[in-house]
Order: C-alpha cells, then structure tokens, then sequence
C-alpha cells in the first residue's frame, strides 16, 4: 500500500513538475520570487551596514565600492536598507495573505455551505466593502488608526478578504451539490468535519491560484501606501518610501530613487509571473481579481 | 427594463449612507482634540475655544451633529477644515473635483481601446513574437507600480533629455506624463483581460459558423468577436477604476498636481479629517455612480440580459 | 460516378504535433452529383469532420493537405490560398454543424445572421437582405419568421436554431451541403423533423448533401449513397439500399448490426469490440484486422486499395474478394 501510494505520489508529482517547467511564466517568475525570498531572509547577514546607521558624513554618495548603491539623505547605504527592504514588504505581503486567507476562506464556507442568514450577512458586508475603492479604504483606515506597518496590514487586510470570500463561497456553492458531500453528510458526519476534511481539500487548487496572483498586488499595494507616506514609517526601510525620498533628488542622486524601483519592479513581475504560471497549470480558465 | 434602473439606483442608497455613517463615525473616532490642535497656542483662550466649538458644531450631541452632517452633504456642504481654520471643505476640494475625476476619466478613455487593441492583436496572432513581445510589455506595465516608472520616466524625458516639465499642471506639456502614467498600467491590464477574452471567443462555436460563412477577417473581429469580449471586459471597470483612482493619488502627490488625491494625503497628514473625510466620500460616490452606469450598460450590450430567455 | 459537384480523390492530411506529423485521412475518395445526399458515415475518430473541414478550408493551421485533390464544381480547391477559399465557403459550399445551441452570435439577432450571407455573398442591401432572411426562415419550417427575425438565439430552442444554421447555409443557395451531425445533440422527435426539412429542401433546390453521422438511423432516413469511413480512410461505398440489403466491409456489417430495430427485440445490443484506433496506432495493412472477426492471414501486412467490388460498389477489404480462405 505504501509502495503504491509513492508510486503515485512520484507521477503524479513528475507529471506536474513537467508542465511547471515547460511553463515560461512559471519559471521565470519562481527564479526571480525565489531570488526575493532568499533576500528577504537571509539579506540581513549580507548587508555591508545596518540599514538605520545614519552618517551624515556621507550623504547621497554615488554608488561605489564603498557603498554599492550609493547612500541616501541621511547618508545610510541604499544597499542594505534596500536588502532588509524585502522582508519588509515580505513580512507585509506574509501578514495580509495569512489574515485575508483565513478570514475569507472561514466566512465563505461558512456563507456557502450553511446558506441562511450567515449567507445574507457575510455577503452583505462583502458588498458593502467591495463598494469602496481599495486605496480609499486603506485610507479611511489609516486616518483613523493612524500611519504605520500594522496599518498597511490591517487596511490591506480589510480591502482584500471580502474577494477571497466571495471565490470561497462560489467553489463551495459549486461542491455542495456534488455526491461525496451528500454521503458525508448522510452518514452523519459534522459540519467542521465535512468543511474541512472534504470540501477544503477541493478547493485549495483555485485557491491557491488566486493567492499566488494576488500576491503580487499586495506588494504593490505595500509599496503605494507607503510611497504616499501612509504606510511603513521611518527608519524601517520599504522600497516604497525609499522611491519617494528617492524622487526629490533625481536630478542630481537618482541612485536611490531607482535602485528602489528596480527592486520593487522585479519582486512584482515575479510575484505575478509566478502567479500567471501557476495559474495556466492549476485553473486556466479563471477569471481575474 | 425601467424598472431595472430604477431598482439598481436604489441600490445606491444603502452603500451611500454606510459610506456617510463610516465616513462621519471615523470622524468622531479619531484620537485627539482637534479643537485643542487648533488652538495649539493659544489653549489658555476659553472664550476662543468655544467659539470654535460652536462654529465647528462640535458641542452639539453626537445625533444632532451627523443629521446636520448628511444635512449638509445633501446641499453641498461638508463642514470646515481643521486645518484651515474655518475655511469651507467645499471651497478647498473644489479646484480638485475638477481635476481628478477628469484625469481619470481622460487616463480610462484612451486607455481602453488602447488595451483592447493591443489585447485583440496579441490573440489573433497567439504565440507569434508579437503576442510574446505584447505579453511581456503587459505583464511589465501591470507589475511595475506607477511611481517607480515615473521614476525612470522623468528621469529620462525629464531630467536627461528634457523633453517634458518635471512638475505642475496648466499646460499641455505638463499633464502628459502623469496622464501617461495612469494610461500605462489601465491599458496593459485591460489588453491583459481582452487578450484572454478574445481568445476564447475566437475558439467559439459561433466564430466557427462565421468562418463558414466566409466572413472576412476583419468584419469577424469587429461585428462578431469584439461585441462579446465587451461583456466581460465590462465588469471589470469596477477593478480599472479603483485602480486609476489610487494612480491619481500616486501621480498627482509625484507633479504636484492640486487634485483631490494630493488634496487627501496632505490632509491625513494634516490630521484634516474634515477634508479626508469628504475626499472619501466623494470618491466612494463616484465609483459607486461609475459602477452603476457599467450595470446598466450591460443591458446595451448583451441581449441575453436585455431581453427575457425564451427557449420554447 | 463524375462527381458533378464534388470529387475527392487520394485526399490524405497531415497534422502537425510534437513527434512529427501524424496522418490523420489516408487517400480518401468519395464524390457527389447533383442534387445527392451522401452519407459519410464512422464512428468518431474516423475522419469524418476532418474530411468536411478539409474541404471547407476550415482546418486549424496545424494541418496540411498532404495529398490528393478536391473539386468542387470541377474547380480544383487543394492549393487555393486563404483569399481565394473565403468566397467560397458560405455561397458554392455551405456547412451546418453539430451543436446549434452555440454556433450563434448571441449578440446578433437570428434574421441578420441569415441576412450577413446574403450581403456578403450577394451583395444585398440590408433590408433586402433582411426580407430574403425571413423568407429563408419560413422555407425552414419556422412560425410567424417576420418577428422571430428580430430574436436572439437565446430565445429559441436547439430545433429552432438548428433550423436557423439551415437558413443560413441555404441562404447562399449552395451547391454543396455539409451537415455534420446535424441532428446529434437534437431530442428524437426533433431529429426526424430536422431530416425531414433537409429532404425537403434537396427537393426543392437540389443542393447536393453531404451528411455525416455515425448514425446508420439517419443514413437509412436520408442518404441515396454511402461512404463508410474508418481510421481516416474510405472502406466501403455503395448505393445506400444495397448497403443495407448487402454490406460487404465486415466494419460495415457490424455498424448495422448495431442498430436496434422498432421490430424486433434483441437480447443484447452487438457492440463491436475494441475501440477505434488513434492516427499514432494504425496497424500495417488493414486497419480494421485487429477488431475483424474474419480477417485473413494477408489482412495483417498488406494494405487494401479501395476496389471495385459489384457495379457501383467499392470495397477496400481482402475477405470480401477472397471469402474462401480460412480465418487468421
């Protein structure tokens, strides 16, 4: 039995890995997020300096042997504040995506398998969020709890669920009719059970999909707030924020304002490369958002 | 079909008064006095801080301030800025309402056909290097946020080749680039999106009767494929304008452009909640309206909802 | 047998794939007169709807006549460019096809999609093209054609839209018709009704028919000739009556031995066992050998021609002209 099952484990398993490796998008984009993630963790140990040691000594130095990307306002190293920049926005993207997955995925079996009253609430309160633009939301948030890494993670976090639940939802609606349920439950097993042990299985792939997609956006998301300075606050670094203290010296040290877009602009074609990919692999005919 | 409208625009109502409660319960639930930050040196001055008070309507109880709140937003009225010391909000986002609504509006026109041209062309020759060169420029636009290629873009058409202002809005010159901006990343996401639909379409059924019919090329794309990639296209205006509303806030705060969206971060920095507040109400507005035109538009477009099934 | 109106002789094409082309129609040859209904009958797999859109320039451009000739009206159609085919198809030949309830535009009404032939084909105006639409769709059987003109297709059932799919391929009155399981996806009721018109109008206009069905039901309702079509080649050709009375192919045999019969019950439906073959696994020599009950020594290396069997009748089968010999 155990023999078996590997056998099938590594067919099933080389099967997939072929087309994943057949797929341009897929591999490009898991280079370049892999490229990230191993900046985002292990960064720390390579950069030359801390990336809050001010200097004013050597403010905005070109990039050099010293300080391979140049320094900023406060003569810090672009370099490592650019490298500890990626767990930043990693950290970020990891929160949101964790929040919005479990809170969306929960409400929206609770909303499509149970129907009812829960149904009418959960959608409800979708709707409501969906009628406002993303950014306005995040804004309306950070005017009242103020500006600041949680903030970045609770008004994304609060702008991104609803979508979740509402592709719960649909995949769940879309199961419940199908036979293995009916006998789950004619056999008197509970809810949670069913919930978890048959329908979750079966819609993790779509799922999956769509986090990888939205992963991407969160980033971007990230990153927009904190350029517009509602977002991740000083000294921790974000390529964001960078860009914009970046933007007032662009005539004469575009250094830091465009390092920090090349990083920024790399991590999201990953991230979305990575997502197109898995997506033609997973669900080719899903839709977007 | 009257009755469909007139159902969808009382729909309206209910998003718009939560967005009113939320934007008016938000007020209150700020921290701080702003009163006191008003008064910041003068805080020894009882008669002058309640004379504030009162010209803000801040004594008056809670349920009497948010009827006179929605009393005035009805006629126009949304209060006085904290930061401005008395000044109508009205009076300070008026030179905004015009600019950005306008930006965006302007940035979607061009952008649509744009992306839907690059969409169709890139699926009609599928996996030629057109379709490959028009992908990765796709996925570049949709992936790169707006203010890191403004960075590249002023740098160069700025600053090194001095082609282009650097900042302000009046002229021509000047809203070139934060228009191209906003246009960028709508119409790569729109080709994106009609790229996928066309496809599609193009392996229909209805497409294979149209070749059998010996309909010419061009005629299918236009009267047979296009009409029914727009459907779908359509319900995605939603997503392009919440994106194209968060670009105007990103390019207007970079060139400095006096529009709502610069008007707000000033002010949540300011702590203006006044003014913040009714940014996001308009903008929730707006959107809203905008999403509510696309609704009734579809009927327009796709007679399967304009006109009842009937499948005898 | 001068194929008036359509002559396919040594038709073979080739699709492209990854481990070089793959054949998929081997030397093909049937052919239609004036005014005939052939019935190109096979099981899916066969090559029928490949051999249809061969002949209508519709194949993806993976594919590639790789031989053979075919003459519509005399007209020679291999090696015609793209250009010279789109006039083509729509008003000399006319194609209707299995599934009406999507080969609609949805977003254009039934009357200007019959309407588009004529203003295409025959450069009408709209509205004359619109008044010849509506009287295409009252000679397909369809009540009160002026306003149903104005419908989108979702608001007619599959008999009505199939009868439209009519209309539109009448409409640019053709010489040939291709109908490619037309009735398939149809209710019963509704098929015998949908062959019914198309008699009726071969009657009327002579439009010569090729239907292609894996139903020997509809070939025995409609067709005057038979091709019998199997892992992309032609293995039996009769007139339709003596196929029936006489099969010869022992495929053939066995397709109508699979019909149930109104009259007398069976006890069990004969199903011919295995299962057609893949272009990538056809046997040497006769195809059919591996799933032919009377197949000889000499079936399993060499290949058959399609030959002269009775008057009128081909065959490409060993047996059939040596039936002394003793089975494999």
């Amino acid at each position: 039995m155990a023999g078996l099952f590997s056998r099938l484990s590594a067919a099933w398993h080389s099967d997939l890995a072929l087309r994943f490796r057949r797929n341009r998008n897929a591999m490009i984009g898991s280079i370049l997020v892999s490229l990230v993630l191993f900046v985002a963790l292990f960064g720390g140990l390579f950069a030359p300096y801390e990336y809050d040691r001010i200097n004013m000594a050597v403010i905005w130095e070109p990039p050099g042997a010293e300080f391979l990307m140049g320094t900023d306002a406060l003569g810090r190293d672009v370099f490592s504040r650019i490298l500890i920049g990626a767990r930043i926005s990693m950290l970020v993207a990891a929160s949101v995506l964790a929040i919005t997955f479990v809170i969306g995925v929960t409400l929206g079996m609770i909303a499509g398998y149970f129907g009812g009253w829960a149904d009418t609430l959960i959608m409800r309160t979708v709707d409501i969020i969906f009628a406002f633009p993303e950014l306005i939301l995040a804004i309306l948030v950070a005017a009242v709890i103020g500006t600041g890494t949680g903030t970045v993670i609770v008004a994304l976090s609060l702008v991104w669920w609803p979508g979740i639940a509402r592709l719960t939802r649909s995949l769940v609606l879309s199961l419940r009719e199908e036979m293995y349920i009916d006998a789950a439950i004619s056999s008197g097993t509970h809810p949670a059970r069913i919930l978890l042990r048959h329908l979750l299985p079966n819609i993790a792939s779509p799922l999956i999909v769509r986090a990888s997609v939205g992963v991407g956006f969160i980033v971007m998301a990230e990153a927009t707030l904190s350029f517009l300075g509602i977002g991740v606050q000083e000294p921790t670094p974000t390529w964001g924020g960078m860009i914009r203290d970046g933007l007032d010296s662009l005539r004469t040290d575009p250094h830091l304002a465009l390092y920090s877009s090349l990083a920024l602009g790399i991590t999201i074609i990953g991230f979305n490369m990575l997502g197109d990919g898995l997506r033609d692999l997973f669900d080719p005919k899903m839709g977007e958002r | 079909m009257l009755t469909f409208i007139v159902k969808r625009v009382m729909g309206l109502v209910p998003v718009l008064l939560i967005a009113v409660i939320l934007t008016f319960l938000a007020n209150q639930a700020v921290p701080g006095d702003p009163i006191a930050a008003l008064l910041s040196d003068r805080s020894g001055d009882a008669a002058l801080e309640a004379r504030l008070r009162a010209a803000y309507g801040l004594d008056r109880p809670l349920l009497e301030q948010f009827i006179s709140y929605i009393g005035g937003i009805l006629s126009g009225d949304f209060g006085l800025s904290f930061r401005f010391a008395q000044m109508p909000v009205s009076q300070l986002i008026g030179e905004g309402l015009l600019i950005t609504p306008l930006m965006a509006l302007g940035a979607l026109a061009i952008a649509f056909p744009l992306g839907v041209l690059m969409g169709t062309l890139a699926a009609i020759r599928q996996n030629s290097w057109v379709d490959t060169g028009i992908i990765l420029v796709l996925v570049a636009g949709i992936s790169i946020p707006n203010f890191a290629m403004a960075t590249g873009l002023v740098y160069v058409f700025a600053l090194q080749l001095r082609w282009l202002p650097v900042a302000g809005w009046g002229s021509v010159e000047q809203a070139i680039m934060p228009l191209t901006l906003l246009i960028i990343p709508t119409a790569a996401y729109i080709a994106r999106l009609s790229r996928t639909y066309m496809l599609e379409v193009l392996r229909t059924d209805y497409i294979r009767t149209a070749r059998a019919k010996g309909v010419p090329e061009r005629v299918m794309l236009l009267r047979h494929a296009l009409r029914n990639t727009m459907v779908p296209l359509l319900t995605t205006v939603g997503i392009i304008l919440g994106g194209l509303l968060s670009g105007t806030f990103v390019v207007e705060t970079i060139f400095n452009i006096p529009g709502l969206g610069s008007l707000a971060i000033q002010a949540i920095f300011a702590r203006d909640y006044p003014v913040t507040m009714a940014i996001v109400l308009l903008f929730t507005a707006f959107y809203a309206g905008i999403n509510l035109l696309v609704d009734l538009s579809y009927g327009l477009l796709d007679p399967r909802i304009r006109v009842g099934g009937g499948g005898r | 047998m001068s194929g008036s109106v359509l002559n396919i002789s040594g038709l073979s094409v080739d699709f492209a794939t990854l481990r070089g082309p793959l054949r998929v129609l081997d030397g093909v040859d049937f052919s239609l007169e004036e005014g005939e209904i052939l019935g190109l009958v096979g099981e899916s797999g066969s090559g029928k709807s490949v051999s249809a859109m061969t002949v209508m320039g519709l194949l993806p451009d993976t594919a590639r006549i790789a031989a053979g000739s075919i003459r519509l009206g005399g007209r020679e159609l291999v090696g015609l460019g793209r250009k010279a085919m789109r006039p083509l198809r729509g008003r000399d030949m006319a194609m209707i096809f299995q599934e009406p309830m999507t080969s609609l535009n949805p977003v254009l009404t039934v009357g200007f999609q019959i309407a588009e032939t004529r203003m295409l084909h025959f450069g009408e105006s709209e509205p004359a093209a619109m008044r010849k639409a509506v009287e295409m769709m009252e000679a397909v059987g369809i009540p009160d054609p002026a306003a149903r003109a104005l419908d989108y297709p979702h608001q007619l059932s599959g008999g009505m839209r199939q009868r439209i799919m009519i209309a539109i391929a009448m409409a640019g009155e053709p010489r040939l018709l291709i109908a490619d399981e037309p009735t398939t996806a149809l209710d019963v009721t509704i098929q015998a009704q949908i062959l019914d018109l198309m008699l009726d109008l071969r009657d009327r206009t002579g439009t010569a028919i090729l239907m292609i069905t894996h139903d020997m039901g509809v070939i025995a309702q409609m067709a005057d000739r038979v091709a019998v079509m199997y892992a992309g080649q032609i293995v039996e050709q009769a007139g339709a009556d003596d196929l029936f009375d006489h099969p010869a192919h022992p495929y053939t045999n066995r397709l109508l031995q699979s019909i149930p019969s109104a009259r007398h019950r069976v006890d069990r439906l004969k199903i011919i066992p295995g299962t057609t073959p893949s272009p990538r696994d056809f046997a040497l020599g006769c195809r059919f050998q591996p799933r032919c009950e009377d197949a000889l020594t000499r079936c399993l290396s060499e290949a058959q021609v399609l030959a002269q069997y009775a008057p009128d009748r081909l065959v490409r089968c060993w047996r059939c002209f040596e039936p002394a010999e003793g089975v494999v």
